[in-house]
């Protein structure tokens, strides 16, 4: 296996129990099942599912999901919430969401939520999703996205990349928005949503060792001093708690109907 | 054990190579085995408390699969 993936499930291993259903791990659902716009014949693939947040919250209103993840520990806790919920219609396997395990055009609708970031070849990540959407199927992909300036840009990544090794890169929305086109599918929307994130509670999910915790709440104070802006727009709240902002954007495509690029 | 798929699903499964070829459940010895293999590059894929692992990486490459001669791209990475 390529060492950056080794490098995901080493990072997922260690978070998989606390992606339960509360706090970050179910932000921004509600959202997203809205602007998929699923219907009950839907069939639906969850791509890098990790513990299949996004495919159990469609699962009520779909035919079925399908969720794949490189990392068992995440489908296995997807598994045990999806048994408590008394979801029936919902398949979890193991593989890599670069090379699908699946025939061409299968899909009604296929989602991506927060894995672009992480993986080494986002490119060939959405070109398989749109593979294995039937013409005319939707592909949604949901994911960080990083600030124009290019500096600043990098700058996330860098802070990112410390608090946990195996991020890769932040896209900008239009990065994402091309992807699709030259994959063979054409947008019908984009939406962007503000996602606060505690700053404790993100690097402690990471595990980040104690020492790096103290750079990455430097660097978040240097710019709330007026310093360089770090691409994660930090602030406090009034219990003077540290937060840094997360852009999502939610893109869907439509595969044209020969999935020659849009 | 016999694997334990939705035959729907099932249908759909491919190969992660990239012919993306069918899949079917157990070896071509073993019908009942806990494995899916691929009707191109024999390729096995083990299916593990349910769950299909369906990553070349962890494959078992066919020692003569169906098309184990010269055309077969089972040692493609």
């Amino acid at each position: 296996m390529a060492d950056h993936n080794e490098a995901i499930r080493a990072q997922f291993r260690i978070q998989a129990a606390t992606f339960d259903d509360t706090g970050f791990a179910v932000a921004g659902l509600d959202w997203i099942v809205t602007g998929l716009e699923p219907s009950p014949t839907d069939m639906v693939l969850d791509v890098a599912a990790g513990a299949a947040h996004v495919g159990r919250a469609l699962a009520p209103h779909v035919a079925h999901v399908s969720a794949l993840d490189l990392t068992p520990e995440m489908l296995h806790q997807g598994q045990r919430l999806a048994v408590g919920a008394g979801l029936r219609n919902i398949a979890f396997l193991t593989g890599d969401a670069v090379a699908l395990p699946w025939l061409d055009g299968q899909f009604d609708l296929t989602v991506c939520r927060l894995a672009l970031h992480q993986v080494a070849d986002p490119g060939a990540v959405v070109r398989e999703m749109v593979r294995v959407t039937r013409p005319g199927g939707r592909i949604g992909v949901i994911d960080l996205t990083a600030v124009d300036d290019p500096a600043a840009a990098a700058e996330a990544d860098r802070i990112e990349r410390l608090r946990d090794p195996s991020h890769a890169t932040t896209l900008t929305a239009q990065q994402i928005h091309d992807l699709l086109g030259r994959s063979g599918a054409e947008v019908t929307s984009v939406t962007a949503h503000d996602q606060p994130v505690e700053v404790e509670d993100w690097m402690e999910r990471t595990r980040t060792e104690p020492v790096v915790r103290d750079v990455i709440r430097a660097r978040f104070d240097e710019e709330l001093r007026g310093g360089r802006p770090s691409g994660l727009r930090p602030f406090r709240d009034d219990t003077d708690a540290l937060w840094l902002t997360h852009t999502w954007t939610m893109t869907v495509g439509r595969k044209t109907s020969d999935g020659s690029p849009a | 054990m016999a694997v334990q798929l939705d035959p729907q699903l099932l249908d759909i499964l491919a190969c992660p190579s990239d012919d993306h070829a069918a899949l079917r459940p157990g070896t071509p010895d073993n019908p009942d085995a806990d494995v899916l293999t691929c009707t191109s590059c024999g390729r096995q894929y083990p299916v593990t408390d349910g769950i299909p692992v369906l990553l070349l990486d962890e494959a078992t490459e066919p020692t003569s699969g169906p098309t184990s001669g010269p055309d077969s791209h089972a040692a493609d990475e």
